[in-house]
């Protein structure tokens, strides 16, 4: 891949930050909207967000640690 | 969880009713756990950080003003003590300059190709340890925007409280998090992509 959608992407990130109506974000925006090299590389950043949120799917907290918890703090 | 609900409780253990506050650990027991564990990609630390917690929080109670939701107010004393603790770890941490590198190099493996390896319900062990390692190595100021933001799913406005910097830094973190976390996933995949055709 070019570094074309990636170099756009982190221009607009920087942006981002930023009042979104500046000049230079809205048409970096609008770019992202239209390019399709972009949308494909968004959709990979969104891939790789998903993934590492299903590699940590929620736990429950042990009930040792509460019970100790509530053994020094005398609440039972 | 019920806000209301929520508030008579902070209320009542700020009058030191040893009920409310046992309800308020069951309550939130998990959510601090899975924070820790999150950041710190460990069992024991993070049960650490959740005694230390409401250990912390059961003495400070009586300070908290109730401006901001408890829930901001308890996510960030355990965010404050995961990252104490996550410095003290030897570990080999990102400059920015090389966050900032990561983005400039050529894509490893074509966006088609990512359509080729089935990375999503397929985590193989070693593929799990190249994802931590992936977050590990961000530097805490991302990593933490990181996992408030796209793992607890705390809103920006919630993150930028928790962490104390402004909306518009947790923007900038978050997007250049992501994009670094895509980069290293780019590298495992292209490895993948090479053992597949040889």
């Amino acid at each position: 891949m070019k570094p074309h959608a990636k170099k756009i992407i982190n221009e607009l990130c920087n942006y981002l930050g930023q009042d979104l109506n500046q000049p230079m974000c809205k048409e970096l925006w609008e770019h992202v909207q239209n390019c399709p090299e972009c949308q494909a590389y968004l959709n990979t950043v969104k891939l790789t967000v998903e993934i590492i949120r299903d590699a940590n799917a929620p736990q429950h907290a042990p009930e040792a640690v509460k019970e100790n918890i509530f053994k020094i703090l005398k609440l039972k | 969880m019920d806000n209301v609900n929520v508030k008579e409780l902070v209320k009542q253990a700020k009058k030191g009713d040893k009920e409310a506050f046992t309800q308020l650990v069951h309550l939130y027991s998990d959510r601090v756990y899975n924070l820790a564990l999150r950041i710190l990609k460990n069992p024991d630390d993070a049960a650490d950080v959740l005694q230390e917690t409401f250990l912390a929080v059961y003495e400070k109670i009586h300070t908290f003003d109730g401006r901001a939701d408890f829930f901001t107010w308890l996510y960030r004393i355990a965010t404050n003590f995961s990252l104490m603790r996550l410095r003290k770890k030897k570990r080999t941490v990102l400059a920015d300059e090389d966050l900032e590198r990561e983005f400039d190099s050529p894509d490893q493996v074509e966006i088609s190709e990512w359509q080729q390896v089935p990375l999503k319900g397929m985590l193989s062990e070693e593929f799990q340890k190249h994802l931590d390692e992936a977050v590990d190595s961000l530097p805490d100021i991302y990593k933490s925007v990181f996992i408030l933001r796209d793992l607890e799913n705390l809103s920006i406005k919630e993150t930028s409280r928790i962490l104390g910097i402004t909306e518009s830094n947790v923007k900038i973190r978050l997007k250049r998090a992501r994009m670094y976390l895509r980069e290293k996933l780019a590298g495992y995949m292209s490895e993948l992509v090479k053992e597949n055709n040889s």
